[in-house]
């Protein structure tokens, strides 16, 4: 009867690298951290501060604190101070939701005073998890307000799981601002990528140095380090995480002078409609018509126009017709249909000059026969405005005729 | 009455009243009912009055009872006799205490679920209980499964979600599990073999992951009448549970039809066909308007037995689609449309695989015929309970298949009425499937260093998989630090996971027809292969093994295929060992290499030969556990010298043969390659066949190019060539003793046809020696060949009763398989093997 030891073996081939780890460097002295210890275990701290005006990329830290302030009245946060922003960013073993998924470094940076401060946690071992969570806990006990680049989609969720996991109820937090959304919101149309690498390099002037590694492959170096107890290749994941925690300061800096339409190198990509557009959801008007004004001078004819349509479009939802239609009179030249068919509109059912707005169709159409407008579908345009036409003539013939 | 007169009918047809071999007549039987105290609350009870249900049977009493005391059980009660109140009562009136009470439901298979889910959600609604009532599987969409998670209080799902999705994402259901008060397992008695042996391993991982969320749900599981019904449940969820099994439901009188389809030839045992004659006796209940299911062992089978019904349906003026197929294979949309149209009753026929016998809702059938036994009795009683409608008489019809065990099955009807039904049985720490669930649950909760898992030694796994790089111990735990997803690598349904897809050309480009699992893709959808689908053919024209898609179009052909190969065998381990009087029982572990190698194309109905090809498919090479039995040389020598071992052989060996044996004998330098004899006057050499000329087919068309290639054929002397055939006869001999003993191993234990195989060697690799392995056709074996080794005894001697009692004259597929026309002493050496077999026990 053979043992179960060698029934496992028949199973299949077992490789020839025994878990053999190799005599470790201590790794506090790699990444020039410490052991610490709490009620739940210990893990590694590693410590890094930065002067306010450090200069990461093209900006100061201390923009940050500067002209944090828009985004964060903008956010619904206008009570919180950038010294009370706790900015993570985690390190974890894989990206998926699932049970085997954990974070391993979780890097926490904050203003204090003169000074950025980013503390890394790390746990050495799987066992350090609820150490490092204890940590966490404790930093967010004295700022309950996140900042992450897509922690609500991914790194909060899963270090709340990862309490519940260890059976500790997960911190409450005050607020979390994702600057992965507003990113999204001022560059989409821009930008290739809102990736925080891609961020980086097109917003922030960030370049990082060699020692970085890419993120696809922070997993497995993780892992690689479990086995071999090779500490070398976590030096790059500590330098990775470090990164990723300024470049949020500086990111958040950036969204917050794009929404308050300060002065930035021409150089730098800026939306100026989606500045507007952002504001215009979050219901701050006068900020919007900034933006769409700022819009209107663009040297690209196009974005002028969809500047002086945005705006007259806001004018009309405030209710302030005239001023709109004194807009839309104005711009009957431009390459865009959205005048022709505001001011139509206007005539018909607020003027009721349905002579007017008739011609103010006709002359739409001719423009458009010409090529004169920029319409993704212009067969559609031309229906609508036929049919506009129609329903206007039909109104006139009917007033003629009664008035004979 | 007309399943009286079907019955009158089978009696006195010409054609059909010699095959009827045994009737017999299950009396109806009366409702037995049950109150519960305390009684149901109102609400309950006025709902499931208005559901019709007026007073509760035993079986739903006594289980209701049970449930409410906090006990596990298991109810074993026939199809359509209220199962689903056995479990649905306790968890709905649970959820009316307690809304946040949570329970999971778990079906074998999706249709069957989606049938349950929605009888669940009309008795929900009925008595009022706050439940939702959802279906999480692999058909729900991902942008409902966030709210799925939250909202469903009765969660329907299956053992594959569970394994994949469920279990490894457990912290989104964390609110699920952590309130969870009932698993329900349906259909139990599904869960054997080495299927039965991973969702054990899965209930396993389940009650894991309760036990972290500080939840220790009921258990309440269902099962057709297997012998065995609390030993499986204790199996596979690892409590001890009551049994209920005191039937309670009503049902009419049974009429209950052997039919065995009449010989036509007696010396050759050549019996008409099952296919054939189903088909006559299908028509004839079809001619007095009786619904029928028809149940075919073989998805072939149903494909090819539709495609004759649907023909005869046209010819007498039915519509075509009023015969349907059912089996596995078919898309989800395609079956439900035909449930429906059964319960509706515009769908009179359908023929139907296994997929049919387990609890999805036709309504009742008035008949079944079953094409061939089911191979056990637990499921020939579940299929002969499709028929069956309300209080009415109803019919079932077993018609006998020429195997070995069919024919030993009609002609002992006591094995089937008065014998107790097979034990199931699961073995949940075969390694192989082991391995693979401590993997799952390594990556789903970290092992502890003094966690008990199982009955093996889990420790010593997890060590083992530390040695691998998948695991690293840390100062209390074990981390999985392999950075995969285990469980997306684990199927529970086959040993490979992964399944072929098959596409079929249409105008509008291709469209998926179905599925086939890798490891009989190479016999069913090799290129130039025929597969059956809805009674359609089609002609494989391309078998992408790296991507798994096969690429067919329809053709209308008057042939099929049928694909062949060979199996060598390596012992690994012997385990075990008995010495006998001239042979040896061993058992242990083998690693078995599957090749498929050609195919033949054959008229349908004649089965003429009609063509061959090649087919070139990456070998399979599984290690299972097997018995085997070895002779002795005496033994064989005795055998050989009391009986003809060599065959007459004087047949016609192809055109080019003398040209092939010239070619043989000169490249062989005119010596014999095994002693190295020359010729000389007198005593010329011979040129043997490795293997036999006959065994790649007979007639004119036969393929006598392969049979006389040259690497098929070698040159001897006479006296090497005497041992050369007689090893050939014993192989002959072994091979037909395997024959019979793996058709009839199913009436000594419990396994699914095609659990177990059988492999007969002339000369084993390590030994030389004649062997005849006996192995579990699945990764790792479940142990019922290491069974059939302490069965050996009894198993022999129904062989030989079996063989003795065929009334064919030299051996016939009812007995010790295909003979080759000119070898008249087959069955009599078989028998004589099997007799020395018998005396040398000790």
């Amino acid at each position: 009867m053979s043992s179960l030891f060698d029934r496992l073996l028949r199973l299949g081939p077992v490789p020839d690298r025994s878990p053999q780890r190799r005599p470790v460097v201590p790794l506090s002295e790699m990444v020039g951290g410490a052991w610490i210890e709490n009620t739940a275990g210990r893990c590694l701290r590693a410590d890094a501060r930065f002067a306010l005006d450090y200069a990461h990329g093209d900006l100061c830290l201390r923009a940050a604190t500067e002209v944090g302030a828009t985004l964060l009245k903008a956010a619904g946060m206008g009570e919180v101070s950038t010294s009370s922003l706790l900015f993570l960013d985690t390190e974890t073993t894989g990206l998926g939701r699932d049970a085997g998924t954990f974070a391993f470094l979780i890097g926490l940076g904050s203003f204090d005073g003169t000074i950025f401060e980013v503390r890394q946690y790390f746990a050495e071992e799987p066992d350090d998890e609820p150490a490092m969570l204890r940590e966490l806990e404790g930093e967010l006990g004295q700022r309950a307000t996140l900042v992450t680049f897509n922690g609500v989609g991914f790194d909060w969720p899963l270090l709340e799981n990862r309490f519940r996991y260890h059976g500790l109820q997960p911190p409450e937090l005050e607020g979390h601002l994702d600057l992965l959304r507003w990113s999204r919101a001022l560059w989409r149309h821009v930008l290739p990528s809102c990736a925080l690498s891609s961020l980086e390099r097109q917003v922030l002037g960030v370049a990082r140095t060699g020692e970085d590694v890419p993120g696809y492959l922070i997993p497995q170096l993780y892992y690689d380090y479990l086995r071999t107890g090779n500490v070398q290749p976590l030096v790059g994941v500590f330098y990775h995480n470090l990164m990723d925690v300024m470049s949020m300061a500086c990111l958040m800096a950036r969204v917050s002078s794009q929404m308050g339409l300060e002065p930035e190198p021409s150089e730098t990509p800026c939306d100026l409609l989606a500045i507007g557009r952002l504001h215009e959801r979050l219901g701050n008007h006068a900020e919007a018509r900034a933006a769409y004004t700022a819009a209107t001078r663009s040297p690209d004819l196009r974005i002028a126009a969809e500047g002086w349509d945005r705006y007259g479009l806001l004018l009309k939802r405030l209710g302030r017709n005239d001023e709109a239609a004194m807009v839309w009179s104005e711009r009957l030249e431009g390459p865009s249909p959205v005048p022709f068919i505001e001011l139509a509109k206007h005539l018909e059912h607020r003027e009721r000059d349905h002579a007017a707005a008739r011609d103010v169709v006709l002359r739409g159409l001719a423009r458009l026969e010409r090529g004169e407008i920029d319409h993704p579908w212009p067969d559609d345009l031309w229906n609508d405005l036929n049919y506009r036409l129609d329903r206007l003539e039909r109104r006139l013939g009917r007033s003629a005729s009664s008035a004979t | 009455m007309s399943v009286i007169a079907a019955l009158d009918r089978l009696h006195s047809d010409s054609a059909l009243a010699s095959g009827v071999v045994h009737h017999r007549v299950a009396p109806a039987r009366l409702a037995g009912y049950a109150p519960v105290s305390p009684p149901l609350n109102d609400p309950v009870a006025a709902g499931l009055k208005r559901l019709g249900l007026e007073r509760l049977y035993v079986h739903q009493a006594q289980a209701l009872s049970a449930a409410r005391r906090g006990d596990d059980l298991v109810v074993v009660t026939p199809t359509a006799s209220g199962k689903t109140l056995c479990y649905a009562l306790p968890i709905l009136e649970r959820s009316m205490i307690q809304p946040d009470s949570r329970a999971l439901l778990v079906y074998p298979n999706k249709a069957l679920a989606h049938d349950q889910m929605d009888e669940l959600a009309t008795l929900a609604e009925a008595v009022g209980a706050p439940a939702r009532v959802l279906a999480y599987d692999g058909d729900t969409p991902m942008a409902l499964r966030a709210d799925i998670r939250r909202r469903a209080s009765l969660l329907v799902t299956n053992p594959d979600m569970l394994h994949v999705s469920i279990l490894p994402h457990h912290p989104q259901w964390r609110e699920m599990l952590s309130r969870l008060d009932y698993i329900v397992i349906d259909e139990l008695h599904s869960y054997r073999g080495v299927f039965g042996a991973h969702v054990a391993n899965v209930v396993r991982r389940l009650q894991r992951i309760c036990r972290f969320y500080g939840s220790r749900p009921q258990i309440i599981s269902t099962s057709a009448t297997i012998a065995n019904p609390v030993e499986l449940t204790a199996m596979l969820t690892e409590r001890q549970p009551m049994l209920v099994d005191e039937n309670g439901a009503p049902n009419g009188r049974r009429h209950i039809v052997l039919y065995n389809p009449p010989l036509l030839d007696a010396h050759l045992g050549i019996r008409r066909s099952a296919m054939a004659d189903a088909r006559l006796i299908a028509n004839l209940l079809q001619q007095l308007d009786l619904q029928t299911v028809v149940f075919c062992q073989s998805r072939g089978g149903v494909e090819q037995l539709l495609l004759e019904l649907r023909q005869d349906a046209v010819q007498a003026g039915h519509a075509a689609d009023s015969v349907r197929g059912y089996r596995g294979g078919y898309l989800d949309s395609e079956r439900r449309e035909i449930e429906q149209g059964l319960r509706a009753g515009q769908v009179r026929v359908v023929v139907a695989t296994n997929a049919l016998e387990l609890g999805v809702d036709i309504g009742g059938m008035a008949a079944a015929v079953l094409v061939g036994y089911p191979g056990s009795v637990a499921s020939t009683w579940q299929r002969i309970g499709r028929a069956g409608r309300g209080s009415d008489d109803s019919l079932a019809v077993l018609v006998a298949t020429a195997s070995p065990l069919d024919q030993y099955i009609v002609t002992h009807p006591d094995y089937l009425f008065a014998q107790a039904p097979e034990r199931g049985l699961a073995n949940p720490d075969n390694l192989h499937v082991l391995l693979s669930h401590v993997r799952c649950a390594s990556y789903e909760l970290p092992f502890a260093a003094d966690e008990v898992y199982g009955h093996e030694d889990v420790q010593a796994v997890l060590a083992h998989l530390e040695m691998l790089g998948e695991l690293r111990r840390s100062r209390v735990r074990w981390h999985r630090i392999a950075g995969d997803y285990p469980a997306g690598e684990v199927s529970l349904r086959s040993a490979s996971p992964e399944r072929i897809t098959i596409l079929k050309q249409g105008i509008d480009g291709e469209q998926v027809i179905g599925t086939v699992d890798r490891e009989t893709a190479p016999l069913y959808v090799h290129e130039q292969a025929i597969y059956l689908h809805e009674g359609q053919q089609y002609l494989v024209d391309r078998l992408d093994w790296p991507t798994g898609t096969a690429h067919v179009h329809a053709v209308s052909v008057d042939y099929f295929t049928r694909a062949s190969g060979n199996t060598t065998v390596q012992i690994l381990d012997t385990r075990r060992e008995e010495a006998h009087r001239g042979y040896v029982l061993q058992r242990g572990e083998i690693e078995l290499t599957r090749r498929v190698t050609g195919f033949r194309r054959l008229r349908q109905r004649t089965l003429e030969m009609i063509g061959w090809g090649e087919i070139d498919l990456p070998e399979q090479t599984i290690q299972t556990e097997a018995m085997w039995l070895t002779l002795s040389e005496e033994l064989v020598a005795g055998l050989s010298d009391a009986a003809s071992w060599i065959g007459e052989g004087s047949f016609s060996r192809g055109p080019n043969w003398p040209q092939q044996r010239r070619s043989v004998l000169e490249r062989d330098d005119y010596a014999c390659r095994w002693c190295g004899a020359k010729a000389r006057p007198g005593q010329g050499l011979h040129v043997h066949h490795l293997r036999p000329y006959s065994t790649y087919g007979q007639g004119d068309d036969s393929p006598w190019q392969t049979a006389n290639d040259l690497t098929n054929l070698v040159t001897l002397c006479p006296s090497c060539h005497r041992r050369a055939e007689q090893s050939v006869a014993v192989r002959g001999s072994l091979a037909g003793l395997g024959h019979a003993l793996r058709h009839l191993l199913p009436t000594l234990l419990l396994c699914d046809p095609g659990d177990v195989s059988v492999v007969s060697e002339p000369r084993t690799v390590q030994t030389g020696l004649a062997t005849l392995f006996v192995y579990d056709d699945l990764p790792g074996g479940v142990g019922l060949s290491f069974e059939a080794m302490d069965a050996f005894g009894p198993l022999i001697g129904r062989v030989l009763e079996l063989v003795e009692g065929c009334a064919c004259t030299s051996g016939c597929p009812s007995c010790i398989g295909p003979v080759l026309a000119d070898d008249l002493g087959a069955k009599g050496r078989v028998l004589a093997l099997a007799e020395r077999l018998i005396e040398g026990l000790s």
